[in-house]
């Protein structure tokens, strides 16, 4: 305590630590978060304690903040940014409700990219996989039941990318049985 | 007042029922004395109505009973489907016109098609028409199953439940107020009234798609 408050005084205050779990997070899983933000000592501003994630190891660092007490599955979904080179963007987010944390996992993959799912954790992530897999089209690996789940099983496209034309399917396929 | 059949069934009345002598008995009400009482107590009573004879076609009679007992398939695919439940609950009451929800397409006699088509329900709301028996009909319930609505240009969205099947009775807005359906009910209630023998062909050929 004494030492924080002589270099505060001498204005070269080290960063903070990092909070405990996402300490035990980052050492579960090496090479899993590439970046820790909106968190005392993160390198980066959110509004959520977000944790960057390596989309190679999507699923260790799931099992390492599960294992943190975030055993509580809200949501993942999806987000298209056609000008990066990792255009699909997956957010999820986990909740421990004994201590009423939140946290948020990113992550980015190309087009054709694939995660691992997490169905295995939570099995309730199966639906939402789906549905994201649909509009997004993102694979996921390990999900017991990847089919289309929005749309017709014969769709073209996957319709939230963002370069998707709006008038349908047919504009893709002029054979598509589906209306303009 | 004796206006219809009165006497004659009076007695008749009397025989039938076994009262000797007397008049009919209480709950079927007792004759009206002349020049006393309120105009509703002057009306003939019940028991000179009953041997009443209807006279009309079997048409008429078919759509009388067809047009007071629509019974709809419970099928609510958006948000439409929450002023149907709203027009079939007790303030706005679909049961005073002989309404009743059904579960199953084979019990039911019109699909109020409440809420947007989708291109996957598409198929399964042609497959649900096709198996309820006729007569039937259907109602397009707001802009969504009228013509897509707001949702017109979606890449997923149906313009229209017309597109899949044929359509009786269109009633807007986004969604209806309860009031707005129970009219298009009792339009449909006047077209049922019109049917002739032939018309149920007219409903029962489904749309080209």
């Amino acid at each position: 305590m004494a030492d924080q408050e002589t270099a505060a005084a001498a204005n070269e205050s080290p960063p903070p630590p990092l909070p405990d779990w996402v300490q035990q997070v980052v050492a579960a899983v090496a090479d899993g978060v590439t970046a820790v933000l909106g968190v005392e000592g993160g390198s980066g501003a959110s509004d959520v304690p977000t944790l960057v994630v390596a989309p190679q190891r999507w699923f260790e660092v799931a099992a390492a903040a599960k294992a943190q007490g975030f055993d509580f599955f809200c949501d993942v979904a999806g987000c298209d940014y056609p000008e990066r080179p990792q255009r699909l963007a997956i957010v999820a987010h986990l909740r421990d409700l004994d201590r009423g944390r939140l946290v948020r996992l990113e992550t980015a993959v190309a087009a054709d990219g694939e995660l691992a799912s997490w169905e295995p954790l939570f099995p309730g992530a199966g639906w939402p996989e789906r549905e994201i897999y649909d509009l997004f089209g993102v694979g996921w690996r390990g999900n017991a039941d990847l089919r289309r789940l929005m749309l017709p099983d014969d769709w073209d496209g996957h319709p939230l990318r963002r370069d998707y034309p709006l008038e349908g399917p047919r504009a893709l396929n002029p054979d598509s049985p589906y209306a303009l | 007042m004796d206006v219809v059949n009165g006497g004659g069934n009076g007695q008749d009345g009397a025989a039938a029922g076994g009262v000797a002598g007397g008049g009919p008995p209480t709950w079927l009400g007792t004759r009206p004395v002349e020049g006393e009482g309120r105009a509703s107590e002057a009306l003939p009573p019940l028991w000179q109505h009953l041997p009443g004879v209807f006279t009309g076609t079997v048409q008429s009679l078919l759509n009388w009973a067809r047009a007071n007992s629509i019974w709809y398939m419970t099928f609510g695919i958006a948000c439409c489907a929450i002023e149907m439940m709203a027009t079939g609950g007790p303030k706005y009451d679909f049961d005073r016109f002989g309404m009743i929800p059904r579960g199953s397409p084979r019990q039911s006699d019109l699909m109020i098609v409440a809420g947007t088509v989708t291109e996957k329900m598409a198929p399964r709301i042609k497959q649900l028409y096709e198996q309820m028996s006729e007569p039937r009909w259907v109602l397009a319930l707001g802009g969504c199953a009228s013509n897509g609505g707001p949702y017109h240009q979606g890449y997923n969205v149906v313009d229209g439940v017309d597109k899949i099947v044929p359509v009786d009775i269109y009633v807007p807005g986004c969604p209806p107020r309860p009031e707005a359906l129970l009219h298009g009910i009792m339009l449909l209630q006047e077209k049922i009234q019109r049917l002739q023998a032939s018309a149920g062909a007219a409903t029962a050929v489904g749309a080209p798609r």
